[in-house]
């Protein structure tokens, strides 16, 4: 039985009950003070005109990725003037930012902004800190940040670990796999699982050599969606035979919306994409595929697929830790895409 | 590529919005697609038909890619390895081009470097899933991968995607199909005021240097576009003039963009009578002329 109170997370490593650790972008530290660092611009205002800035920036939405770093803090030089944060650099330009403070007349003229040299690059923490510690260290060595908690943790805490139901179903596919590896085919194998109803909804192994794009991910995700025209099908007849009128939404299930993907290698771009699409909840994969991977950071180009801000979904990725585990899962070239 | 012109490109893609087209009325999303042989022969068409199967990932590209495998014979019942059908496969698609109406996305901007397309052409960015650039270069990027024969069967080749062939009919296209349709999307998770919003009167500026080089540009645009680039860099719009693909040479698709015009009159018509109402999206309660380009 799912236990949610004795989740037992490892804020620095992401760690989940000592098993599965978290993949997510800019968390994953080997050394607890490499932090991820980026470019945002400010400017320097007189102090007494704080509130001025604030309404400013309360009025213009002006980047995303801003949210755990204090909008103000003391100029280092000059007593009687605060250092104020508009926007990030890799969202907007320098001249953007110029024509932004410029629109408003009276803001450019009570905050002193004349020309472009009055905004300064800042380099401030890309990430939010994942302890307290490091959000002193941060607001120290570079821009006060803001700690409200892990954010992430909290988000985590919400989901239910089934350690059984997660062991389990990994050990099925490595069980798979072997099998595939006898009979000479690519050992990947991929499980879509609904752990609400706790109910297998489709395991399938890579095919690639009936047909070049057949991966192990794209077949379980067309096999789902296969069975619902199936099965809509029969309930349409159903519905004709007892000429039953009632048309029920909520019996339709959408994409694989809920539903956990469990797979025995990182899986491709062209996998994870697949999976963004098909709205799935959560990822657990075994072997890493650095060359080839779009889920961890040190992946092939660091894609993060699963956790990227600029698409319309997002899901969890885990990676299993147990060495024990691991080493049952055979082993395929680091060339391929997975 | 013998006697390769723009002409050619656009004549193409006007089969592929013809596509879009088709999709469009069996209500899918009016996303279309064409595989060009050598330069000159259609090979396969598709289009999008995520609806139909209940499939978010039945995308135009790889149900023409399907067609292309079934046709040549290049897909088999049994699972084995076959030196000889995996090196037909990159032998055929390094001869063939895909020209889509919008920008692929991750997903197929991957699957398109695993069998070796050799370029792609499209109509608009896709600013929510673009593959070629517009949010990840899946296409350019090095990933140090090693050929290697046998039963692992490795193969990546990069390849050049060049944008603004029918971007404003891939657009409007696309804004057809949002206006009326796709309730079936639970809310997805996007920003709720951003620039993925088009306004129904304007188009997004293309930015080319998302997608290529000024190089490239020149190599296949021609000098005399030029202005393109520039403009497109400054974030200007281009004046009408400059619209206009090629100086001295009618861009084939303007009889269409004169109908897309007097179509949106229309459109713009029925919005101010509440006639579209009727359709409208519920579920996302959008303002009717804001509406959102691509995605599924």
């Amino acid at each position: 039985m799912a236990n949610k109170k004795s989740l037992d997370i490892d804020p620095k490593t992401l760690v989940i009950n000592g098993s599965f650790q978290q993949i997510l972008p800019g968390r994953i530290r080997t050394h607890s003070d490499s932090v991820e660092l980026t470019k945002a611009w400010s400017v320097i205002i007189p102090a007494r005109k704080s509130m001025v800035f604030i309404t400013f920036l309360k009025n213009h939405t002006t980047t995303t990725g801003m949210d755990h770093l204090k909008k103000l803090r003391k100029s280092q030089t000059n007593k009687s003037q605060l250092q104020g944060l508009v926007a990030m650099a890799d969202e907007v330009t320098k001249h953007q930012v110029f024509e932004m403070l410029c629109a408003d007349d009276e803001v450019h003229q009570e905050l002193e902004i004349h020309s472009m040299d009055d905004i300064v690059e800042v380099s401030v923490p890309k990430y939010p800190p994942v302890t307290q510690e490091e959000a002193k260290d941060n607001s120290k060595q570079y821009w006060p940040v803001i700690w409200k908690g892990d954010p992430n943790i909290q988000q985590l805490n919400q989901e239910v670990f089934d350690m059984l139901e997660i062991s389990q179903n990994l050990r099925d596919i490595i069980e798979i796999a072997k099998i595939q590896k006898d009979n000479g085919e690519l050992p990947i194998v991929t499980r879509l699982y609904d752990p609400e109803n706790k109910q297998i909804l489709a395991t399938a192994h890579d095919e690639r050599f009936k047909h070049i794009l057949h991966h192990s991910v794209i077949n379980c995700v067309g096999r789902v969606a296969a069975n619902e025209v199936q099965r809509r099908g029969e309930e349409d007849d159903d519905e004709e035979a007892n000429n039953d009128d009632v048309d029920d939404e909520s019996s339709k299930k959408y994409l694989c919306v809920g539903y956990d993907v469990y797979t025995t290698h990182e899986p491709c771009s062209y996998c994870c994409m697949a999976l963004v699409h098909s709205r799935i909840r959560r990822l657990f994969y075994l072997k890493p595929s650095p060359k080839t991977g779009a889920i961890a950071p040190d992946s092939a180009k660091g894609y993060c697929i699963h956790q990227s801000r600029q698409l319309n979904w997002a899901f969890h990725s885990f990676k299993w830790c147990d060495p024990e585990l691991l080493q049952t899962v055979p082993v395929i070239d680091d060339n391929l895409f997975v | 590529m013998t006697n390769e012109t723009l002409e050619t490109h656009f004549k193409f893609m006007r089969m592929a919005l013809d596509q879009a087209e088709a999709a469009h009325r069996a209500r899918e999303v009016p996303v279309g697609c064409l595989f060009v042989y050598n330069n000159t022969e259609v090979v396969s068409t598709g289009s999008n038909l995520t609806n139909d199967t209940l499939s978010g990932i039945r995308h135009a590209e790889l149900v023409g890619i399907d067609e292309i495998l079934e046709r040549f014979n290049l897909t088999s019942s049994e699972n084995k390895y076959d030196a000889e059908r995996q090196h037909k496969i990159y032998e055929l698609f390094s001869k063939i081009d895909l020209y889509v109406t919008i920008e692929p996305c991750v997903m197929c901007g991957s699957a398109l470097r695993q069998i070796g397309i050799n370029r792609v052409f499209f109509g608009a960015a896709n600013d929510r899933f673009g593959g070629n650039g517009s949010i990840f270069t899946i296409n350019h990027d090095d990933l140090g991968i090693e050929h290697v024969s046998g039963n692992n069967s490795c193969f990546d080749k990069t390849y050049e995607s060049y944008p603004d062939f029918g971007r404003e009919e891939a657009i409007i296209l696309l804004r057809k199909f949002y206006v009326g349709q796709n309730k079936k999307a639970p809310n997805p998770q996007t920003k709720e005021e951003d620039s993925r919003l088009l306004r129904f009167d304007q188009f997004p500026l293309m930015k080319y240097s998302k997608y290529i080089t000024k190089k490239e540009f020149l190599k296949m645009y021609g000098e005399s576009n030029v202005h393109r680039w520039i403009r497109s860099e400054s974030g200007e719009d281009l004046t009408e003039a400059e619209g206009m693909f090629i100086e001295n040479w009618i861009d084939p698709l303007m009889p269409l963009k004169k109908e897309v015009k007097l179509e949106m009159d229309e459109w713009q018509r029925k919005i101010q009578e509440g006639v579209i109402n009727e359709n409208r999206d519920h579920d996302r309660g959008n303002d009717v002329k804001r509406i959102k380009i691509s995605g599924d």
